[in-house]
């Protein structure tokens, strides 16, 4: 979804479009709450942070004006609702100050936003890989596990672990290279 | 065509262990040598690592389940329609006969469940509990900093992060509150069919699913208790509690009433700190085994009318039974909660 797609997405839903508004909730809710719990370090919290948020902009979609992007809106309003709930909680975060004295309202350079067609792609080609692949690439990239670690926890000797995570990787860079390619020209011209 | 072959040939397997920081030194020198000998190479490396960048992304956002909380959201967004909806079914069913009811009582509580189990479904990312189940639990600290001690096979449910004008919590089983004070945000306890609502004080509630009462007993403070399900022809459907006083819902007869507590030992489970002002040994009985979780066995029926008067501060239950023991020169026997209390004579 690009910023033309969110503006026009966003004139619907000041329309009283709900089906807009689902539309836009689905592409952000996943993005915004792991932005929020990445500064407020409470997944739980963070979830809550960005559904209230979104109450609130549906109750006041007809007075909201977004100057640049739907998508720099979004996350500044999150950011700011973050910054509120630590302050109001008193909770001690070193880099609370860094966000405090940041004049630019910009999403932070290595803050990625996932698109739902991307996600969507990325999702299928794991599930394409076969059973045992996958389960070693997720144990790897979601839980973080060491090579040994996934030996160990699987019963297979490292060997077969180095070789499947290099075939799954090779797999997924073939399946995904179009895609990936095209979205990393799209944020060096979106930071610019 | 020669980056092609570059490529395709490439050991994806050594790139991966690479990427992971799965290298030995030998195959981190031997890596670093292919990414300097040309752009491309290099370049693929970073697309790779992009790519993976994506996939974690993926991991992380899917964390957060956007269907169930687009279904929390949608539901805040139009409280207004929902409610217009139940208006237009009440009519109908007024209009429509009698043998139609059960069929649409059917389909009233199939819709009550769907939305209780999607309610129960989002509750993980906004309701806590704690649970008490062979050991009291004690002075478990609440988001607002008001202390609950739980007794044991109890449970409290509460939010997360309290709304803003109520702090409102969900006990099955026994539990004493102390709450802390707020004019401005007052806290109210579900318990079975009773909701309790106080503003500052402390007090005992007993609402275990199997007993046929809720008990609220006040320590200090006021408490109002009200009765939930109205609708019924009983009167009362609340009262206020002082100190010292108890209020007791029967779920038979949905009667609520209020009396004062003669049971010194009502918080004695939390306390230990038992007052028995002669009473039965029967009923001596059944308060250790509530307040120490043990069982107590009495070989003898006359033995239960024998009275006892004694106070007992935070004492071991051994220590207790032995003076039973003694004040009515009993035999004692059983260890580990299981005890026996019988007549010393007979066993002569």
């Amino acid at each position: 979804m690009n910023q033309s797609d969110d503006k026009a997405l966003f004139k619907k839903i000041t329309d009283g479009d709900v089906k807009a508004f689902e539309a836009l909730f689905h592409a952000y809710y996943g993005n915004l709450c792991r932005f929020a719990s990445g500064i407020i370090s409470d997944n739980e919290m963070a979830e809550e942070i960005v559904q209230n948020l979104f109450v609130k902009l549906w109750e006041k979609r007809t007075q909201i004006e977004v100057e640049t992007s739907v998508k720099n809106y979004l996350y500044r309003a999150v950011k700011n609702q973050c910054i509120n709930f630590i302050k109001h909680n008193n909770i001690k975060i070193d880099h609370l100050q860094n966000i405090q004295t940041e004049k630019a309202v910009q999403i932070q350079p290595d803050e990625i936003f996932l698109e739902l067609e991307l996600a969507k792609k990325i999702e299928q080609s794991i599930q394409s890989l076969p059973v045992k692949r996958r389960e070693i690439f997720i144990l790897s990239r979601e839980e973080g596990l060491k090579y040994t670690e996934i030996a160990q926890k699987l019963n297979i000797s490292l060997k077969t672990v180095e070789a499947q995570m290099g075939l799954a990787i090779k797999t997924l860079r073939e399946k995904l290279k179009n895609h990936i390619s095209f979205l990393i020209l799209f944020l060096c011209f979106h930071k610019n | 065509m020669e980056e092609m072959k570059n490529i395709e040939n490439f050991d994806w397997e050594l790139l991966a262990k690479y990427i992971n920081n799965e290298v030995n030194s030998r195959e981190k020198l031997e890596v670093e040598s292919w990414l300097n000998a040309s752009v491309k190479n290099r370049e693929e490396l970073e697309k790779t690592r992009q790519m993976l960048k994506k996939v974690d992304v993926l991991f992380k956002n899917k964390k957060f389940v956007s269907d169930v909380a687009w279904k929390n959201v949608h539901s805040k967004i139009h409280p207004v329609q929902s409610e217009i909806f139940q208006h237009k079914k009440t009519r109908k069913e007024v209009i429509l006969r009698f043998y139609k009811y059960a069929a649409i009582l059917l389909v009233a509580l199939l819709l009550g469940s769907v939305v209780y189990i999607s309610f129960r479904n989002q509750m993980p990312a906004l309701f806590q509990t704690v649970s008490a189940k062979n050991q009291v639990v004690n002075d478990y600290i609440l988001p607002d900093g008001s202390v609950v001690t739980l007794n044991r096979n109890s449970t409290l449910l509460f939010p997360k992060h309290f709304k803003k004008d109520v702090r409102e919590v969900t006990i099955t089983g026994e539990a004493f509150f102390d709450v802390k004070p707020n004019a401005n945000k007052p806290f109210i306890i579900n318990a079975g069919d009773v909701q309790v609502k106080v503003l500052g004080t402390s007090f005992n509630v007993c609402a275990y699913p199997e007993t046929e009462t809720v008990e609220v007993v006040v320590k200090t403070g006021k408490v109002q208790v009200t009765r939930k399900n109205t609708g019924t022809e009983v009167e009362n459907r609340q009262v206020f509690l002082l100190p010292g006083e108890k209020g007791t819902l029967f779920s038979e007869s949905h009667a609520l009433e209020k009396s004062v507590n003669t049971d010194p030992n009502i918080i004695s489970w939390k306390t230990h700190d038992l007052v028995f002002n002669e009473i039965p040994l029967s009923e001596v009985i059944q308060c250790l085994e509530k307040v120490y979780n043990i069982n107590i066995q009495v070989k003898e029926p006359e033995l239960n009318d024998l009275v006892l008067t004694a106070h007992f501060d935070k004492k071991p239950v051994d220590f207790i039974l032995n003076v039973v023991r003694l004040t009515f020169n009993l035999q004692l026997s059983g260890e580990n909660e299981q005890f026996t209390l019988s007549s010393r004579k007979k066993n002569q």
